[in-house]
This record gives C-alpha cells, sequence and structure tokens, in this order.
C-alpha cells in the first residue's frame, strides 16, 4: 500500500458504502459504532483534520450515550487517544498499536478486493482468510 | 414477562448501565444503552400517538 494517503482513500470508501447501505436500507439493522469512530479518527488523522466522537457520532447516527461508551472501551483498550473519560467533544487520535490494526485491516480489505486472497490464504470452501 | 410494565425497563436497563460502567464494562454499557435507547423510543411512541389525538 502506498502509505497512509491510499489506506485512508479505502477507509473514506468504506465509510461511504456503510452510509450507502444505511440509506438503501435503513440504519436500524446495522450498526458498528467502534468501527465507525476508528475509521473517521483514521482518515481524520490522515487529512491532517480534527475528529471527535460527537462528529463520529453524528455521521453514523449512534447516540452519543452510545458513542460514549465505544469511546471509553476504545480508550481503555489504548487503541484511541483522548482524554480517556468517554467526553465525546475531545479531540481523538489513533495511537500507534490502533493505527497499526486499522492499517492492517486496511490492507486485507485492498488485497481481497484486488483478489489476492484467491491464491493465498484464502479457503474458499470456508470463504474465511487466513492471515499469519 | 408479557404483563411486566415496559416503563420499568428502562429503569432496570439504566441501572444495568450504571452496573456496566461501575465495573469498566463499556461494551456492555454500549450494548445496554442502544438497548435503552430502542425502549425509550417504543415507550414515546403511544405518548405521541396519544397526544395526537387529543
Amino acid at each position: 500500500m502506498k502509505g497512509n494517503e491510499e489506506a485512508a482513500r479505502i477507509a473514506s470508501a468504506i465509510l461511504s458504502f456503510r452510509r450507502c447501505r444505511s440509506r438503501a436500507l435503513s440504519p436500524d439493522i446495522f450498526g458498528e459504532p467502534a468501527w465507525e469512530l476508528l475509521l473517521e479518527v483514521f482518515v481524520a488523522d490522515a487529512e491532517g483534520a480534527p475528529m471527535t466522537a460527537r462528529i463520529a457520532a453524528e455521521r453514523s447516527e449512534t447516540p452519543p450515550s452510545v458513542m460514549s461508551r465505544w469511546l471509553k472501551h476504545l480508550s481503555a483498550k489504548k487503541m484511541v487517544i483522548g482524554d480517556g473519560d468517554g467526553n465525546l467533544d475531545d479531540e481523538l487520535t489513533l495511537s500507534g498499536a490502533g493505527m497499526a490494526a486499522i492499517e492492517s485491516v486496511l490492507l486485507q480489505a485492498r488485497a481481497l478486493k484486488d483478489g489476492i486472497v484467491s491464491t493465498a490464504g484464502f479457503d474458499n470452501k470456508s470463504g474465511r482468510l487466513d492471515i499469519r | 414477562m408479557n404483563q411486566a410494565d415496559p416503563s420499568m425497563f428502562a429503569s432496570q436497563l439504566e441501572s444495568m448501565i450504571a452496573f456496566a460502567d461501575a465495573h469498566g464494562e463499556f461494551v456492555l454499557g454500549a450494548f445496554l444503552s442502544q438497548a435503552l435507547e430502542r425502549i425509550n423510543a417504543i415507550n414515546e411512541t403511544p405518548q405521541r400517538l396519544s397526544s395526537a389525538t387529543e
């Protein structure tokens, strides 16, 4: 992957796809606020733009009370760096571990998109990706 | 369970959320909060309907 720029484009595409999906069907049947928050922070980091959990909550139509607890969890797991008390208005960045994890996932997303995994690490029978 | 007062569900969920938060179980708290949002939405709907008919 050519650095953060391409990863950020993939993350943006995933976020766009998720919103498209919610509009076409219903936001009630989807939901992964933590994933949405991580992607939003990742994209914002790449663009040098500020990101708060409140902005991510509004974009993903997640109630603030729910997003606040996901933020506390991600802070406790040291995935995001904020003040750690679940303040929705705190400006967030990804930790080193969080950044590495998201980049790894996005790399796999690109590999899936490009069909690379059909020749390495992908079990066609189970439909699972074997990552070692 | 069907005979229970639905308005009690919200207060029960609030207690469960407080318990989860107190134990640092924020994933549990997040799911319970999501449930509370849904319960509150359901509890608010009849009120809106009844007020609309007044």
